[in-house]
């Protein structure tokens, strides 16, 4: 069996989750391992979802918010760049490594920029394999 | 009275976790209902509702479901209540096994985000396929080794800095190992380490606790190291006092960082040339104070730094008052009042609070770095090890 990459994807409510939604209003397509799940900003992005994503078996996580300057909350997206690369150091110290997560913003007329960066995404994990605390997961 | 023997609760025969051989120890031998546990409590000082007497109450009249969720969680299991009590009910203990019991039922997931980083944390490093990376906090000049007698035990303390962005908690591990350094011992830092799991067992996740308990001890085992040095007052109650009741025979001398600064000084292997001209005050951290009979070794760490003026808080020793968080899992107003009351007293004697504990440390700053309650004179919280590791120079 092929390895299909599971990947959630936290997008914030005002920008992430919209292009997402405009992705599916314009039928682009994008791998159905990608799971969204949405915030009301990124700036409530924790280290404790990253980790929680990846402990229940996901093999990347993605966080979409707005471009900088363009936040809903002013900042939000700036705390969670932050957060974002905090966690990175967790995941290192995990032997997870840092390339399984990506922090990347798409307004919420760019549809075509979350599909594009879903696949993308989607392709760079699938080149990085399971993630290694997949297998105790029943899928 | 002189025995150090950790929170121990008397379990019947198959000295398993159910909690009622505990339930039964409390009512029968234990409780005379004397409230003293409730006067001494800290989370009763701020929130009046609760009461381990009560709890204790409810449990004997209605069974031990009778406990609330809410009586559950507040408790700090910080063991001021069994210090003073005249029969000494092991009320942290009773605590833990009720959780223990009640966490299928509740299905609680995290009270805040920080206790659900360490839960998360916890698990992952309870899975077997694990190849950390745990050394890139070691800064240049420090030296460590694959194999050796003595093992540095880091705890969770390289993940801390994820989350804690306030506090530098690896500042605690490079003291530690320029300290061991300068004494002469090059101390083993394993990838293999896994989270002692002393949030996980607090918290009643029981399964996940002798995974790792287990997981650790068999590296430990292997590794043939005859002592282990852990900087963390939680690693250092876990690895001595809870881990030979999960993994049996246990050969391994575990000592508190402070232990062993203690023991080099008095032997002469380790000199504090360079003065610390400091005013400090000490908060015994519960896991280290209480629940471990440890009171003297920082005292005497402190009294040996040159320069170094040490005032006495006023509730010290046994009735030291907790930092506000027990094992991540009770943080909100109340303890934010706590942490108030207790900073208040701290910064009435010195300008430092120096813990030996790194997660007294973080609950501390973590209030500081926020917004106090009221208005709090400058103060300093400091490990005592990064401040041994000052006064070498």
């Amino acid at each position: 069996m092929t390895f299909e990459p599971e990947i959630a994807a936290f997008c914030c409510n005002w920008c992430g989750y919209a292009a997402a939604d405009q992705a599916g209003a314009a039928k682009l397509e994008y791998p159905a391992g990608v799971k969204v799940i949405r915030l009301m900003c990124t700036g409530m992005m924790d280290p404790y979802y990253v980790l929680r994503a990846f402990e229940r078996g996901f093999d990347g996580v993605i966080v979409i918010g707005c471009h900088l300057g363009a936040c809903h909350y002013k900042s939000g997206n700036v705390q969670a760049q932050d957060q974002v690369k905090r966690v990175g150091q967790v995941l290192r110290a995990l032997g997870l490594g840092e390339s399984r997560l990506m922090m990347t913003a798409a307004s919420a007329a760019e549809g075509s920029v979350f599909a594009d960066t879903a696949n993308a995404f989607v392709e760079k994990v699938r080149k990085l394999g399971p993630s290694p605390l997949r297998e105790v997961v029943a899928q | 009275m002189t025995e150090a023997v950790g929170i121990q609760v008397t379990l019947g025969p198959d000295g398993g976790a159910s909690p009622d051989p505990a339930l039964r120890v409390l009512t029968a031998e234990g409780c005379i209902q004397c409230n003293k546990c409730t006067f001494s409590c800290p989370v009763h000082r701020v929130d009046v509702l609760f009461s381990p007497r009560k709890v204790i109450l409810q449990a004997y009249l209605g069974g031990a479901d009778a406990v609330s969720e809410r009586d559950l969680w507040a408790c700090l299991t910080c063991g001021e209540c069994q210090a003073v009590c005249p029969t000494q009910v092991p009320y942290p203990a009773f605590i833990r096994a009720q959780r223990e019991k009640l966490l299928p039922a509740m299905e609680r997931t995290a009270p805040c985000k920080h206790g659900g980083f360490k839960d998360v944390l916890a698990k992952i490093m309870a899975k077997p396929d694990l190849k950390q990376d745990r050394r890139a906090w070691i800064g240049d000049g420090l030296k460590v080794a694959d194999r050796g007698d003595v093992i540095y035990f880091t705890g969770c303390m390289p993940y801390l800095d994820g989350v804690f962005s306030y506090c530098d908690s690896a500042r605690i591990g490079k003291a530690a190992i320029k300290i061991m350094n300068a004494a002469g011992i090059v101390p083993v830092v394993a990838n293999a380490e896994r989270c002692c799991g002393h949030d996980a067992m607090w918290n009643g996740d029981r399964e996940t606790y002798e995974k790792l308990a287990r997981a650790n001890a068999a590296w430990i085992r292997e590794s043939g190291a005859k002592r282990l040095v852990t900087t963390c007052a939680e690693c250092y109650s876990m690895l001595k006092y809870e881990y030979p009741k999960v993994v049996g025979e246990w050969p391994l001398e575990v000592l508190h960082m402070s232990e062993l600064i203690e023991e080099l000084v008095k032997a002469g292997k380790l000199k504090f040339a360079r003065p610390v001209e400091l005013t400090v005050t000490y908060q015994d951290p519960c896991r280290l104070g209480r629940h471990s009979k440890e009171y003297d070794a920082p005292r005497e760490v402190l009294k040996a730094i040159p320069g170094l003026t040490f005032v006495e808080m006023d509730r010290i020793r046994e009735n030291s008052m907790c930092c506000g968080v027990g094992a991540y899992s009770n943080c909100d107003a109340a303890t934010k009042f706590m942490q108030q009351e207790r900073l208040e007293e701290a910064a009435s004697k010195a300008g430092n609070l120096v813990t030996a504990c790194p997660h007294c440390r973080i609950h501390f700053s973590c209030y500081l770095d926020g917004r106090p309650v009221d208005p709090l004179p400058e103060l300093k919280i400091v490990d005592l090890t990064e401040l041994a590791a000052q006064a070498l120079g």
